[in-house]
């Protein structure tokens, strides 16, 4: 026989249905926030008065790349934003968009514009974005590999492979954040 | 973190990849140069049925996969004094000189580049669970090939703008490179994820809700009967 629930119970489970918004609603949030915070964050990425930033940045993320290259062996030099086999001659330019600042806006708008408490937002937005990082740092080296042996799969690999592989992780990321934060209690 | 919460997303990511590298070759071996042909008509078509668009409207495809468009010369840009400095130093005379149409040619990478959210976007539908997924691939199939054309608009417009060396300032260029870096760096990435969620309401609901759809349903308990099986 199920037990009787206690009064205390009783008042807190109709204070949580009082307090929240139906399912639907939090799903409408969601949708609508989501692209507003999209739009603001290309925007951001956008405004010029924020570019030495984004470049510095991508600098940052080179000179790693190198470092990263040569303390597992490699050979590889970084000037600026460009990334250079001193072997070879080979060089890539990591221009902004390749620096991993597109996906990072993506998957925080995502985050941002789903419903959770700050906390919650705060964890996922700092593990995806290191999440993200990781695997650009991954996608920069795996180029300059690349690039040093054929041109053609460089080219293909860089705008058709990697960029579609990127989205895809991203798209994982917040799904598996909303898995373990969101998603037991439901929206 | 359970074996759950982890496992959809993972099984749904390591299908997505694999759909992803089928679709990748499909569309660069045997699609590619159909798509890129259609791609090439519906933006001479829109080309002609623009306002000032006529017969002088083409765009060719080269051996080089080059594309090449002829549109007719604004006329204000052509009157203003700066453009007849630079058609008469061109043409080695003096005098007002008037054109019909200019051909401006542009590299055939970014083209490819807007068909790519194809793929993509079918990798993602393949690997998602969902019924008439055929009338979901057509539908969200339509909607980036009108992306497609809209991002070949923006790339033509910059070439024009870049023959004429026209220097937008302002909110004018702010709009052009926010146009030109949407086009070419987000909309054939971020377009066929956003389509697919879209109009994927299954896919939507499992990702947003963890909600099981009954079409979901066989997605995840796939996942369960083989988890259970071990």
């Amino acid at each position: 026989m199920a037990r009787k629930p206690s009064p205390s119970h009783t008042r807190a489970v109709q204070a949580e249905k009082a307090s929240a918004p139906p399912r639907k609603n939090r799903m409408l949030r969601f949708l609508l926030l989501f692209p507003i915070f999209l739009a603001l964050g290309f925007c951001g990425l956008l405004i010029p008065f924020l570019h030495p930033a984004v470049t510095g940045f991508t600098r940052g993320l080179v000179e790693i790349s190198a470092i990263v290259i040569r303390l597992f062996g490699g050979s590889a030099t970084a000037h600026q934003v460009v990334l250079q086999s001193p072997s070879n001659g080979f060089a890539m330019e990591v221009i902004d968009g390749c620096n991993g600042d597109d996906v990072v806006v993506l998957l925080w708008a995502a985050i941002l514009a789903y419903p959770a408490s700050w906390k919650q937002k705060g964890k996922g937005l700092l593990t995806g974005t290191g999440a993200i990082y990781v695997i650009n740092f991954l996608r920069i080296i795996s180029l300059f590999y690349l690039g040093q042996y054929n041109r053609q799969w460089f080219e293909f690999a860089h705008l058709y492979v990697w960029e579609s592989v990127f989205v895809l992780f991203t798209l994982t990321i917040f799904w598996m954040w909303v898995r373990r934060t969101a998603a037991p209690r439901g929206i | 973190m359970s074996d759950r919460q982890l496992s959809d997303p993972l099984r749904f990511l390591l299908r997505a990849l694999v759909f992803l590298a089928l679709m990748l070759a499909l569309w660069w071996l045997v699609l590619l140069n159909p798509l890129l042909a259609g791609l090439r008509l519906s933006a001479e078509l829109t080309l002609r049925l623009l306002p000032g668009g006529s017969s002088v409207s083409h765009v060719t495809i080269g051996p080089d996969r080059n594309w090449t468009f002829q549109v007719p010369a604004p006329a204000a840009v052509v009157n203003q004094e700066r453009t007849q400095q630079m058609l008469a130093a061109s043409a080695g005379g003096s005098g007002r000189i008037k054109i019909r149409s200019i051909k401006v040619e542009g590299a055939g990478r970014f083209p490819v580049l807007f068909t790519v959210s194809l793929p993509l976007y079918w990798a993602i539908l393949l690997a998602a669970p969902g019924r008439r997924r055929l009338l979901r691939i057509s539908c969200g199939t339509a909607v980036l090939a009108a992306f497609a054309l809209l991002s070949i608009a923006v790339y033509a417009i910059r070439l024009v703008g870049g023959y004429f060396h026209l220097a937008m300032e302002g909110l004018p260029g702010f709009l052009m490179d926010s146009a030109a870096y949407l086009a070419t760096g987000v909309v054939p990435y971020f377009g066929p994820v956003l389509v697919a969620l879209s109009l994927n309401g299954e896919l939507r609901g499992l990702i947003l809700t963890g909600e099981v759809a009954p079409a979901a349903a066989a997605f995840v308990s796939a996942g369960s009967r083989r988890r259970r099986r071990r």
